[in-house]
């Protein structure tokens, strides 16, 4: 998605400050409105505000108040005047656009028999601009393969340091074949259209040639329903979660697909931790465990099945 | 006496017209009658989006209404700063007004374009249900006194235009 279709997603006021702002859009990672709340944009991982006029601002009094009536222009656009066709996502409090972006949203919970219906007044909006870096998995992939074929590799990042990003060049590589190892076919169950970012069914994102993509489909069910249909060799997830999504990992496991997936973390201890995934150690499912981190600069490290570092790159 | 043929040959044209425009606004609503099943299908099954459905309209339909549908979806797409009912109100004025569709028909397809695109599925499917009741006893009345109508449109303009014809000798 360009820069300029990015733009289209806002309000026309807020459209106006994004455009006559001197900044390079590739590098935001996120622009936030909220409801008589500055402007608020992570630009080179910095937060910086803007003033009416489109001025970079760091501090917050001179800063464009977000109204109500941007939000909800914001979000009529982003959901192409259509939120009936996002009702679904709103649920979940999110709603991805074409490109792959993801919009989160804050506002009031509607409750039914204890479910969640819907979010009404929305007036919290967070766009998460995704960014596709062809080429980040280059360093890793040499240790997620063996003579075997791919190795079962859980992705471990805390929000927002670029695992999905990661996955999506793993996916494209290993579904495209490098020079060193034959192409796989891989079938990716993209719950939040984040890998993907498929619009109309057709991924907006480069996922490989031998690649089939599951949209919008709840992970759980999503894994089997490749299993039976598309007999992938490799099924790759995003951001695994609650129990139904262990059950359906090692049921793919054991019909002898090799797994990629995320997960919210910053180690393993952390993740052993959490409920459902200990069992996933117990058995010895994972064969390589990447864990990003940020410190001075950005690094990935690279771990076995029984936690012994092999590598950072 | 040439005069008196223009006349009476202009009553003729202008009853036939009125005719045919009359048979116009039954087609036409049909035409709409249809596109707005389509419409209620794609909104509760498919869950596509407003511009999306509008486009594929525009190719299962023809005419006015093939541009009505393709000139609504680009100019959503445009985002322009506008509501959905803004650009379906001035869409409707700018693609249908010369239509044969009455202004009665007009404002009532105005007043269900102000139900679109808002989250609630079972509202929408509601407005759009109880617009398409309305056609179709508005297209039910047309077709029972429609071939009456024609035939007295006719032959009033013909009449007219003789009693003009003697009014002028």
């Amino acid at each position: 998605m360009s820069a300029e279709e990015i733009l289209r997603l806002f309000a026309k006021k807020v459209r106006g400050i994004l455009e006559t702002a001197q900044m390079n859009l590739s590098r935001v990672s996120e622009i936030r409105l909220r409801v008589h709340a500055p402007l608020l944009l992570i630009y080179q991982e910095k937060e910086i505000f803007l003033d009416d006029r489109g001025n970079i601002l760091q501090n917050v009094q001179d800063a464009y108040q977000v109204t109500r009536d941007d939000i909800c222009q914001t979000l009529e656009y982003a959901a192409q005047y259509s939120l009936y066709a996002f009702s679904d996502e709103i649920r979940q409090g999110f709603l991805t656009v074409y490109g792959g972006h993801r919009i989160g949203l804050a506002g009031k919970v509607v409750l039914e028999e204890g479910k969640i219906k819907t979010i009404t007044d929305i007036c919290y909006i967070n766009i998460r601009i995704s960014h596709e870096i062809k080429g980040c998995a280059d360093k890793v992939l040499p240790y997620l393969e063996e003579k075997e074929g791919i190795l079962h590799t859980l992705i471990i990042s805390p929000p927002r340091w670029g695992k999905t990003t990661l996955l999506r060049d793993l996916i494209r590589q290993i579904s495209d074949g490098t020079g060193l190892s034959r192409g796989y076919c891989v079938g990716v169950v993209d719950e939040r259209s984040e890998i993907g970012g498929c619009f109309q069914g057709e991924a907006q994102n480069d996922l490989g040639i031998r690649t089939d993509v599951l949209d919008c489909c709840p992970k759980a069910k999503g894994m089997l329903m490749l299993i039976r249909s598309m007999s992938p060799e490799v099924i790759a997830v995003d951001e695994l979660g609650d129990e139904r999504d262990i059950y359906a990992l090692e049921q793919a496991v054991y019909c002898g697909c090799k797994i990629l997936a995320t997960v919210h973390g910053s180690s393993i201890e952390e993740i052993q931790r959490k409920p459902f995934f200990g069992r996933l150690f117990e058995q010895k499912v994972f064969e390589r465990f990447l864990i990003l981190k940020k410190e001075k600069m950005r690094r990935i490290e690279i771990f076995d099945s029984r936690g012994e570092r092999m590598g950072t790159e | 006496m040439i005069g008196s043929i223009f006349i009476l040959l202009g009553g003729f044209l202008f009853g036939y017209y009125r005719s045919f425009q009359m048979g116009q606004r039954l087609v036409q609503l049909k035409i709409l009658q249809e596109n707005f099943r389509y419409l209620e299908a794609q909104i509760t099954y498919a869950h596509t989006s407003l511009p999306e459905t509008m486009m594929l309209l525009s190719k299962k339909t023809e005419g006015i209404f093939s541009v009505f549908w393709s000139e609504m979806a680009k100019e959503l797409l445009s985002y322009r700063g506008k509501t959905f009912s803004e650009v379906f109100r001035d869409g409707v004025l700018e693609y249908l007004g010369e239509s044969s569709l009455s202004n009665g028909d007009l404002e009532e397809l105005k007043k269900v374009g102000e139900k679109l695109g808002e989250l609630d599925t079972k509202q929408q499917t509601q407005s759009i249900q109880y617009y398409l009741q309305e056609l179709k006893e508005e297209l039910q009345r047309l077709e029972k006194t429609l071939p009456a109508k024609k035939k007295l449109n006719q032959s009033l303009s013909v009449a007219g235009s003789v009693f003009l014809v003697i009014l002028l000798f």
